[in-house]
């Protein structure tokens, strides 16, 4: 739609309202179906965990994963990576939607479980006797690949369905949609390699997330702002 | 709303005869400048229209409207603020200009324009010099528009810098 910068003429405000009315009212053709946040929430879910089904299918899980998952530790990793995205998911819609964003507890809430899902590994997962970061991270750049690769389709669904909302923060909408995303690949791949040491989780299981958050951050800024253009 | 998301264009513009009143006080209370306000509440209208399909009629209208005010508004604001830090109001560009008497180039602006590469002096000189617009232009070319733009750019670019240089 063309915008009309014209507004500065001797016109009283009721010409000028409806001469602006006349113009809008004019390109006012139907639009499709706005689906409603909750609804878009789920199907994000349903993407995002048949993504995930996908590669487990196609990489395999870990030989003992249900034992594993008896432990308290990598039993809360999964449930607050799951819980961040998903707190993360509700951000990213509903900040695109006018009217719809969550308050300011909401945000604490969901920084807390974020906060929550990084300091484990820190807490509880093995620590290897030096700490090399670099090398944990060079040792397991399959593992950083499929991390990433496996949080880039769902983002890619979110980002499309976003982009269909009216969101005048396009960074912080781009920013959570990248979190809710890229923890799904962190998820994805945690339940694949069987290494739980903290090395090799932060960075090739939790550092493609933020890395990939940053990517759909600043990608997000353009994308989810061509709804104004 | 659910009309106007079918398209009912008399539901549209019946509800913004409703608001309209509604909004340009909210807007005039938020903008101090009473000069921008007709273009802000432009503005607001214009997002308003845009962002019609994202209205939820089983919900409140308040909440849904006054956002997309208030955000229009501080993007609005924002804009204004970003070109108002570029402008140079003409009160206070200099008498003297580039051109001469007889509408022929000055000396000064003539070197500058010679110190172009070609296809950059090329693309000025048909845009600003022989007045053609951007398809005619693109066309004795043989670029595309776009092409055509990015050149013409680059030369104004060059252009102002040795202007400055020349100046200092």
């Amino acid at each position: 739609m063309k915008t009309h910068k014209t507004a500065k003429t001797k016109q009283t405000p009721l010409e000028f309202h409806n001469r602006i009315v006349d113009q809008v009212v004019h390109e006012a053709k139907p639009k499709g179906i706005h689906v409603q946040p909750a609804t878009q929430w789920l199907l994000w879910l349903a993407a995002s965990l048949l993504v995930m089904a996908f590669f487990w299918m196609h990489w395999g899980v870990q030989a003992n994963v249900s034992q594993v998952m008896q432990q308290m530790p990598p039993l809360f990793f999964i449930l607050s990576a799951f819980a961040g995205a998903s707190l993360a998911a509700w951000e990213a819609i509903t900040s695109s939607i006018p009217g719809r964003q969550t308050g300011k507890l909401y945000r604490v809430l969901a920084v807390l479980v974020l906060i929550a899902l990084v300091s484990i590994p820190f807490i509880f997962f093995v620590h290897p006797g030096s700490l090399d970061l670099g090398k944990a991270l060079v040792n397991g750049t399959g593992c950083a690949e499929g991390a990433a690769f496996s949080g880039l389709i769902p983002w890619i669904f979110m980002g499309w369905m976003l982009s269909r909302n009216a969101s005048f923060h396009p960074w912080w909408t781009g920013l959570w949609s990248g979190v809710s995303a890229f923890l799904m690949g962190t998820i994805t791949i945690q339940i694949h390699c069987p290494s739980w040491d903290m090395d090799h989780v932060l960075m090739t299981h939790l550092l493609p997330a933020a890395v990939g958050t940053i990517f759909a951050s600043l990608l997000g800024a353009f994308w989810f702002s061509r709804w104004k253009k | 709303m659910a009309k106007i998301q079918e398209g009912d264009q008399e539901a549209y513009r019946q509800f913004l005869n409703e608001i309209g009143p509604l909004l340009f006080n909210y807007v005039r209370r938020r903008v101090f400048n009473p000069e921008m306000v007709p273009d802000v509440y432009q503005e607001v209208l214009l997002t308003l229209h845009k962002a019609r399909f994202t209205y939820e009629p089983s919900r409140p209208l308040g909440p849904w409207l006054f956002t997309v005010a208030r955000n229009s508004i501080l993007d609005a604001l924002g804009r204004n603020r970003k070109f108002a830090e570029r402008e140079v109001p003409t009160e206070t560009l200099p008498e003297s200009s580039a051109l001469e008497a007889d509408g022929s180039l000055g000396d000064e602006l003539h070197q500058a324009l010679n110190s172009l590469s070609p296809i950059h002096r090329e693309a000025i000189e048909l845009l600003k010099l022989r007045g053609l617009s951007l398809d005619e232009a693109a066309k004795e070319l043989k670029i595309s528009v776009a092409a055509l733009k990015v050149r013409a750019h680059r030369g104004y670019e060059q252009l102002r810098k040795l202007l400055i240089e020349k100046k200092k």
